[in-house]
């Protein structure tokens, strides 16, 4: 009974744990503080020592207050309808909290919280909500078990009641039935039950086709979603919500000069992975689609990308990869790239306008590659890629000011900083104009009035039809590396300055005693290019430098170990859960079938090996095969008769009670009295089972009522079953035929 | 034996909510929705191979099932036995299968109760436990159990899993037993003698039985005197035994049910079951007084039942009662239906208008249209009958 008894409590505990997984995934403390208190007092209010419930008129009209509530919420959040949905699921949840608790309210309440989950995975992904997440999965499977007895019970004493008393008002008297061990047996079912479950959700989840039906009923998600630092082939800036820090370390990379020797530590590098010159509106920067070159990459050297450049001056980057790539992955690099090699044979695409590198999109498994950088490449090899220079700038989409207030601004830094306003019309004129313009702007936004943050929840507005740029340089001053980038592009394309984005990484962490430098997912960067000569882009951060140090820089201590090793996990979370995309999905397919293949490939050919070893030895010749796959199913054969035969020996023996026999008489009896072994168990699949304590001959009277139809063959086996056991009879073969007939006719009667 | 998956309103619920999941899943190419859905779905498997091994190691057998009596609570038990060696049984609901009513007066037990289940909450492995059904009998008769069946919706209540086991057993429905107004037995014994037969048993009694010896401690009230003097011995005078009171009910139903002047069958069918939950009940009473009871029945083929007084009387005297078949032609009396050197009170009962019985008209009519008048307790025996006639009981063989 204490089983039962424990169901309202763990109901309870589980409405709780729902309710602050969505606060959770809502980032919204203030609902956490009011929902959690609210629900802590109606057990108090409802299950204390005068239980006091909401009437049901009363509880009808908090739900239609509730509804009412939502429609004015839902106009103000148009654009958060998952948020609105939330809000309501926990209103009604409390209502339901305070009301009378029968059968049909635990159901209510417990699919009300899975309604809460549900939503709160819509909207979040972070290492605690599924931690939350988990939880609640282990404490649901108990309670809906639980809800199944207790659902029962309450019926079943309804059912008892004379006159149809209402429940609360039944007698306790009325107890269940059960076994021994009953809770002992629950929770290991219930814990064996976790176990499977989690296995088979876990090949669901690893089998389930991604990329399939995606966003065919609309985009639904939430707009709050947080996301885990990393690089990405573009930037979307109208996406809010929080960035979390992932420190898991994703690669080192070594500086080598030109004798091969470690350099030191040389600062913060920038490494580039995609240049972003397309801007498509709403804060979408993308790159610009363009004729790239195929370069097919060994391990044996290294691959030039320019012809023209002299080894002694380039320096050699090596980077190493914790991870081994999946997909197309970028090759960052420091400086312009000349030559390239890796660890393995792959194909590469080289987009020389950009200088970028990027792995094939067939390509997995790199490991680390190596790159030759020079800082300032010479003016030959410039000019062989002037045209195609020339031609992506003319692809490239500029930023457009739509108001015209970017432009504006941009104008008045210039007439504050002292910088011409007009765009010079001689080229080195100009290009020296885009250099000091560039200057007063990064100047700008390296300023106290904009402050560097990662969490723009509060500040990104949903249903706001500004440009998240313009809105940025305007009016919130707020963001993240990627609107400090956006900003100053923005700014230099308002008066005609060739600009653009970078994203790659910033590495700042460098091992002192392995020479090298480590790099953190959350060193994850973007930064700007501006057009400063003819062939020319030079790079300018324009995040306040001081940001950037404190957000890279490790502080040490305890603090900064739980830090780290919490963002450890959320980056295992988020890579191996959240991000777990096709792409992941046919990576580890193909490594499963890889692995398996090559496991049962080799015992295919041990096999075969032994076989031709023992073909040789007989010197049988091809028939040899033949007579082994002979020998081996007879063995098979052989193997699985002797099983049979022991269970049918068991059975007899335990069926017919000869334990106590021995010898040959116990042998006489396994040997004879088998059929009526299978009388019995055609009548227990019949439905007609023979009580162990009821002797066969009172057994086989019994059937005169209830099979009336069987009971003469029946009597018939039983006769001549007692003259074997008890009368010590030796059953000949045309007695144990007839006994075989006998029993083929009551199967037959018996269907 | 039948076994089946039955659809269940919660299950289809739940498939709905999976789909809608799996939907959203494919729709955001959110990976927690699909752990989510991978978890439902797995749900459903385990929820579907749990029951069907659950259901396939149980063993229902019913217990021979007790006798009931209309508007009291009848028992039946069931044995449940679980073969699995590893798998304990939660939640196991069972419950009668209603099977074909034959004629004859054998009953399909819907017609006499209201399904009912019984529920287990668990069964060990190797473990046999009992559960109990109770039902309501609401007619009295003959009736027959088919089949038994279990159910379950363990573990996660998507899917019921239920398995029928054939067992045929019949039991009786006793008359309902009404509780009589005082003095209804005590003011029918003023009316012609009940039970004036002289014991033939020593005891306390008032009349004479013989002399014995004296023995310590016989009252000197006891001694003959005279006898004493004569013998020039202390002699005892022993008295006779009490002789219990005797009774025998003659239920008459020689009128067919539609002669009797109702308005309709149903209400003719009810007069004669209040006539035979009369006679019932004045028996119960009279063997609640120590009488000596007996039982005629009139225009059905039962064997008159001799006066006796002991539990197992009754119980037969009940179960012939509840045997009578309204449905059945209805004979003439034949013969006479009380011996004269029965020397017992007789009591008649009849479903409409009294007919005195020839050479029984100092007994004791009563009509079951006077039932509500008879009852310690008036009340409203069926739903709005005008059946419910407040009249004395006619005694002396009177009419009305």
């Amino acid at each position: 009974m204490s089983l039962l008894r424990s169901f309202p409590t763990l109901l309870f505990a589980l409405v709780l744990l729902a309710i602050l997984g969505l606060c959770i995934a809502q980032q919204s403390l203030g609902m956490l503080l009011t929902a959690g208190t609210l629900a802590a007092l109606s057990w108090v209010i409802t299950e204390g020592p005068r239980g006091r419930m909401l009437p049901r008129w009363l509880s009808n009209a908090l739900v239609m207050g509730a509804l009412v509530f939502v429609i004015a919420d839902l106009n103000q959040n148009r654009h958060d309808l998952l948020s609105v949905l939330g809000r309501f699921a926990i209103l009604l949840t409390l209502i339901k909290l305070y009301e009378r608790r029968s059968v049909r309210d635990h159901a209510h309440l417990l699919t009300l919280s899975l309604l809460l989950m549900v939503t709160g995975c819509l909207q979040s992904s972070n290492l605690l909500f599924g931690v939350v997440l988990l939880l609640y999965a282990a404490l649901g499977l108990h309670v809906l078990l639980l809800y199944q007895l207790y659902a029962s019970f309450e019926r079943s004493r309804q059912v008892q009641s004379p006159g149809g008393v209402a429940i609360d008002r039944l007698p306790a008297s009325v107890k269940p039935v059960l076994g021994r061990h009953a809770g002992a047996h629950f929770r290991i079912l219930t814990v064996a039950l976790a176990l499977s479950g989690v296995a088979l959700s876990l090949l669901a989840f690893v089998l389930f086709p991604r990329e399939v039906g995606a966003d065919m009923f609309g985009t639904l998600r939430s707009p709050l979603s947080s996301r885990t630092t990393g690089f990405a082939w573009e930037i979307d800036l109208a996406r809010g919500g929080r960035i979390n820090q992932s420190r898991v370390k994703i690669a080192t990379v070594e500086l080598l000069d030109v004798r091969g020797s470690p350099l030191s530590d040389q600062g913060p590098l920038l490494l580039r992975g995609d240049v972003l010159d397309q801007y498509q509106g709403h804060g979408v920067w993308t790159t610009a689609p363009g004729p790239l070159k195929h370069i097919g990459v060994s391990a044996a050297g290294f691959s030039p990308l320019m012809p023209l450049v002299d080894d002694a001056i380039a320096i050699t980057q090596r980077v190493d990869l914790n991870r081994s790539s999946i997909g197309r992955t970028p090759l960052f690099s420091i400086h312009t790239p000349v030559a390239v090699s890796a660890d393995r044979d792959l194909s590469v695409t080289y987009d020389p306008a950009k200088q970028t590198l990027a792995t094939a999109d067939q390509s997995k498994g790199l490991r680390g590659y190596s790159i030759k950088v020079i800082a300032e490449p010479p003016e030959g090899v410039l000019s062989a890629l002037n045209d195609q220079l020339l031609t992506r700038e003319r692809r490239g989409r500029w930023y457009m000011d739509g108001d015209g207030s970017v432009a504006e601004l941009a104008k008045r830094l210039l007439a504050d900083g002292g910088v011409p306003t007009t765009r010079p019309s001689l080229a080195e004129a100009r290009f020296r104009w885009n250099r000091s313009a560039a200057a007063v702007f990064t100047a700008f936004l390296h300023s106290p009035s904009f402050t560097y943050t990662t969490d723009l929840s509060a500040v990104v507005q949903y249903g706001n039809s500004r440009d998240p740029i313009s809105r940025f340089l305007i009016e919130t001053r707020q963001g993240h590396c990627e609107f400090f980038a956006s900003g100053l592009v923005a700014l230099c394309h308002s008066v005609g300055i060739p600009a653009r984005v970078v994203v790659g990484y910033i590495a700042y962490d460098f091992d002192d005693a392995a020479r090298r430098y480590n790099v953190h997912e959350s060193s994850a960067h973007a930064w700007a290019e501006v057009r400063t000569a003819r062939l020319r882009w030079e790079e300018i951060d324009p995040t306040p430098p001081a940001s950037l140090d404190q957000f890279h820089s490790a502080q040490g201590g305890l603090g900064d170990d739980l830090r780290t090793a919490y963002e450890q996990l959320e980056g295992n979370w988020s890579r191996n859960v959240v991000e777990f995309d096709a792409v992941a999905q046919n990576h580890l397919g193909q490594s499963i079938n890889d692995n398996w293949s090559q496991r049962i490939s080799s015992v295919i050919t041990l096999v075969l090996e032994r076989m031709e070893r023992v073909n040789m030895f007989f010197n049988v010749g091809p028939g040899g095969y033949i007579w082994m796959g002979i020998v081996a199913s007879a063995l098979v054969i052989a193997v699985i008769a002797l099983i049979t035969l022991r269970r049918r020996t068991r059975a007899i023996r335990r069926t017919l009670r000869l334990n106590h026999l021995r010898g040959a008489e116990h042998q006489r009896m396994l040997k004879h009295l088998g059929f009526y072994l299978d009388m019995i168990e055609a009548l227990r699949r019949a439905g007609i089972p023979k009580p162990p304590w009821q002797p066969p001959l009172q057994f086989a009277a019994s059937l005169e009522h209830r099979r009336g139809d069987t009971a003469d063959v029946v009597r018939e086996i039983t006769t001549l079953f007692y003259q074997a056991r008890y009368g010590g009879k030796s059953l000949e073969r045309s007695d144990r035929e007839r006994a075989a007939t006998l029993v083929q006719e009551l199967s037959a009667r018996l269907r | 034996m039948l076994r089946r998956f039955e659809p269940h309103v919660p299950g289809l619920v739940y498939a709905a909510l999976l789909t809608l999941v799996a939907m959203t899943a494919m729709n955001n190419q959110n990976n927690l929705l699909f752990w989510v859905f991978g978890a439902m779905l797995a749900a459903l498997l385990i929820s579907a191979v749990i029951s069907t091994h659950m259901m396939r190691a149980l063993h229902i057998r019913r217990v021979d099932p007790q006798h009931g009596r209309v508007d009291e609570p009848m028992v039946v038990r069931y044995a449940i036995t679980n073969q699995s060696r590893i798998l304990p049984a939660f939640n196991i609901k069972i419950s009668e299968r209603s099977g074909p009513a034959r004629g004859g007066g054998d009953l399909g037990w819907r017609r006499s109760m209201a399904p009912a289940e019984a529920w287990v909450m668990h069964v060990a492995p190797r473990e046999t436990l009992h559960g109990e059904i109770i039902f309501q009998p609401r007619r009295r008769g003959r009736v027959a159990f088919h089949a038994v069946q279990a159910s379950t919706t363990f573990p996660f209540g998507l899917i019921r899993k239920s398995r029928a086991v054939a067992q045929s057993q019949h039991t009786l429905i006793y008359p309902q037993l009404l509780t009589l107004r005082r003095g209804i037995l005590a003011s029918a014994s003023l009316v012609g003698h009940m039970g004036s037969k002289v014991s033939a048993h020593a005891g306390v009694g008032d009349d004479y039985f013989g002399t014995r010896e004296y023995r310590s401690g016989d009252s000197l009230r006891h001694i003959a005197w005279k006898k004493s003097a004569r013998v020039d011995d202390l002699i005892s005078i022993d008295r006779a035994r009490p002789s219990p009171t005797k009774l025998r009910i003659v239920l008459d139903l020689t009128t067919p049910t539609h002669k009797l002047q109702t308005d309709c069958v149903d209400d003719a069918r009810e007069l004669e079951e209040r006539a035979i939950s009369l006679a019932a009940s004045l028996l119960h009473a009279a063997h609640g007084e120590d009488y000596e009871i007996g039982l005629s029945v009139l225009g059905v083929a039962i064997t008159p039942i001799a006066l006796r007084r002991n539990v197992w009387h009754l119980n037969k005297i009940m179960a012939a009662l509840a045997s009578i078949d309204l449905d059945g032609a209805r004979e003439p009396i034949a013969s006479a239906p009380v011996r004269q050197a029965e020397r017992a009170g007789v009591i008649v009962v009849t479903s409409d208008r009294i007919t005195p019985l020839a050479g029984h008209e100092q007994a004791i009519y009563f009509s079951a249209r006077h039932l509500t008048s008879l009852l310690a307790e008036p009340k409203v025996l069926d739903r709005g009958h005008a059946l419910d006639v407040h009249a004395p009981p006619v005694a002396r063989g009177k009419r009305p």
